[in-house]
């Protein structure tokens, strides 16, 4: 039913009246209310998310509430598409690093696929032809390669940049 | 709260690799640390290993990396530079081989009959395939860049088994051949027969494929091993006949199946009022032309087992006509297939968008746009590959997804009064990220481009990985003023070249100046 609102409270204890038809495009938002025959009326605790980490995903899920659902992907280890992201989404998604992972793990949680494909989409453009070297800055990657490992990895280097 | 990139789980980190190619993962994750390198062997990349987009250095870094006697499968697509396919050695664990659309110089350039791009299949067959005993699955879907070399003999199958070109293929049990519609070769089906022979595929399970056959080849078709033989193939299939004989003439004759795996069989024919003369389809231009009314068939297996439509050779604004012929059972039904290749020609959207149920945005890989020179009034879809035929205008007046890969420019001097060629708007394609193969194709232009349209197209093609540019001449009969163009063409040609080597680049690219200076090839 359009406006009927239903309470979902945030690990840091916040409590958000959200939309039913908003709330069940989290597809674990929906099974808990659907198959678990949960009463609206009570609160539904998500425990992996925080409260400034909802507030932007109701913030997706209420402007993207009438796309038309993401077709099934056909082949599990083919390449995603990384389809252009929309400027709404782009502005959206001008968050920090931590913000967009965290973004990435509701998105998952939730079962969002909208958001977890832009979200992953996101991160997969901001990596895409960058050297090992510059992902180790982008990311702040940390090595745990030994010392032998590494003289190894540099030795193969070697011998590609000299061919 | 998770802040760094190191902290996410697994299975989030293998979410994002699944949006990356497998060059973009290697050449960006490989040797980072060894949880990473973990996931990305999980992930597959270094069994299951595509290559093709990735540039001179990334190819031999990522290259150093792999654990050849692990790769499992391997897909060459239009991407791949052809001087990057001879980097690659025998992979003699390999089990599955994938060719999309794969292109490569024909040696003699102008003067032949065939166009680049080609495939020498016979080169194929004689020095690669024999090399990988342990091939279980091979797909040579070469769409537009394969032609079987028609001066090759006059006995196709003769000449396969006779001249050492054929060998027992002892594991392969999937093949695939699908062809486009755009050549036509009479030797595809007689292709087909000799290679799936028992004694060259004892093992073969399934075979889907597609090609462009005559009324003749059907009738031969029925005693084939591949329809009769004890293996029991799983046969899925397209026919596409230009016959002006009615659809019933020819719809007793097509198999329905392998005696084993019957099928039902669904076609469609098109009629159309004239053909265009396409010198692509050899040897069948004047009978075409000649004949008031023509007739292009489409016979299939059902139920459908495609994953794609396939465009048709005559343009949809040819057809006046249509007849569907459906079967009546309930496996009468086209399943998941989605269109692959969307075209616009004269400004006018192909058909296919007024076919919801196969249209489907995110599904299209390759664009043609032939003799486009204004705005497109549709939505373009999303797609990785373009190819733009006589419209270098649109690339001012078109928004192309930043998801191309793939350009190829062909200018044809009969239509050159469509485009004004002057290059200027070329730099356009630098904005485009993800861009890494540029190739050019002039046909029959006797003056090469100028100076400055030299230096505009060397400096966008700086932060590509593969170029071409290649002077190609379709009425190679016709040798009017040939030696004088083709002076300025090898002048031109060897110019670029120099240009090329002259950017400003931390490695210098790998070129190959095509026999004659009709063409190049760079690799960066």
């Amino acid at each position: 039913m359009a406006g009927h609102k239903i309470k979902l409270q945030s690990n840091d204890g916040d409590i958000f009246d959200v939309e039913v038809e908003i709330a069940k495009l989290s597809i674990t938002i929906k099974t808990m209310l659907e198959d678990l025959s949960m009463n609206e009326e009570e609160i539904i605790p998500l425990p992996n998310i925080n409260s400034a980490i909802f507030k932007k995903v109701i913030q997706w899920t209420t402007h993207h509430k009438d796309d038309p659902p993401l077709p099934p992907e056909d082949d599990e280890n083919r390449e995603k598409n990384t389809n252009d992201i929309s400027s709404w989404d782009q502005e959206f998604l001008k968050v920090d690093q931590g913000t967009l992972f965290e973004l990435i793990l509701a998105a998952n949680y939730l079962d969002i696929k909208g958001l977890l494909d832009v979200t992953c989409t996101s991160v997969a453009n901001m990596i895409k032809g960058k050297t090992s070297e510059e992902i180790r800055q982008t990311f702040n990657i940390k090595n745990d390669f030994t010392p032998q490992e590494e003289e190894q990895i540099k030795k193969e280097n070697e011998w590609c940049e000299n061919k | 709260m998770i802040s760094l990139f190191d902290q996410l789980p697994d299975l989030i980190l293998l979410e994002i690799f699944s949006y990356l190619s497998c060059a973009d993962a290697l050449w960006s994750f490989s040797k980072l640390n060894s949880r990473l390198t973990t996931l990305l062997t999980e992930r597959g990349f270094y069994r299951h290993v595509n290559l093709s987009s990735t540039g001179k250095k990334q190819f031999e870094t990522i290259f150093s990396t792999l654990r050849l006697n692990e790769i499992q499968s391997l897909v060459i697509d239009r991407c791949t530079s052809p001087l990057q396919l001879k980097r690659w050695p025998h992979l003699t664990h390999l089990t599955a081989l994938r060719l999309q659309g794969v292109r490569n110089f024909r040696e003699g350039g102008i003067t032949k009959s065939m166009a680049y791009p080609s495939w020498n299949m016979c080169e194929f067959l004689e020095r690669t395939l024999c090399c990988l005993p342990n091939l279980q699955s091979l797909d040579l879907g070469m769409e537009t860049s394969f032609v079987l070399y028609k001066d090759f003999c006059d006995n196709f199958g003769f000449c396969l088994r006779n001249k050492g070109l054929l060998h027992r293929m002892e594991s392969l049990h999937t093949f695939t051949f699908i062809k486009s519609f755009k050549c036509y070769s009479n030797e595809e089906w007689e292709f087909v027969n000799v290679l799936t022979n028992s004694d060259i595929m004892p093992v073969l399970r399934r075979i889907n494929f597609s090609v462009f056959i005559d009324a003749n080849d059907l009738v031969q078709m029925t005693h084939s091993n591949l329809f009769v033989d004890d293996r029991h193939i799983d046969l899925h299939y397209v026919f596409m006949i230009s016959d002006d004989r009615q659809h019933s003439e020819l719809d007793e004759y097509v198999p329905r199946g392998s005696l084993s795996h019957p099928r039902q069989i669904a076609s469609v024919t098109f009629i159309s009022e004239c053909w265009p003369v396409d010198s692509m389809m050899h040897n069948r231009d004047e009978i075409y032309l000649n004949k008031p009314r023509n007739r292009q068939h489409i016979f299939y297996t059902l139920p459908w087992a495609f994953n794609e439509f396939f465009p048709l050779c005559v343009p949809d604004g040819y057809i006046n006509e249509l007849e569907v012929f459906t079967s009546t059972s309930p496996v009468n039904r086209v399943g998941s297939s989605h269109v692959r290749k969307f075209s616009i020609s004269n400004n006018f959207p192909s058909l296919a968008t007024s076919f919801p149920h196969i249209m489907s945005s995110n599904k299209v890989v390759e664009l043609h746009l032939s003799r486009c020179d204004r705005e497109l009034s549709v939505n373009l879809p999303i797609f990785d590959h373009l190819i733009i035929t006589d419209s270098l205008d649109l690339l001012n007046k078109c928004c192309f997804s930043r998801n191309i890969r793939s350009i190829q420019i062909t200018l044809n001097q009969e239509y050159i009064h469509l485009a004004r060629n002057d290059w200027n708007d070329l730099p356009i394609l630098s904005t485009l990220p993800f861009l890494n193969s540029l190739r050019i194709l002039l046909y029959d232009m006797n003056v090469p481009p100028n100076d400055i349209s030299r230096h505009i197209i060397v400096e966008t093609i700086s932060n590509m990985s593969d170029f071409c540019f290649c002077f190609r001449r379709k009425n190679y009969g016709n040798r009017e003023n040939f030696e004088s163009a083709h002076t300025m063409q090898a002048i031109f040609i060897t110019q670029l070249r120099n240009d090329i080597l002259a950017l400003p680049l931390n490695e210098k690219p790998r070129i190959a100046v095509e026999k004659g200076g009709y063409g190049l090839i760079a690799w960066f």
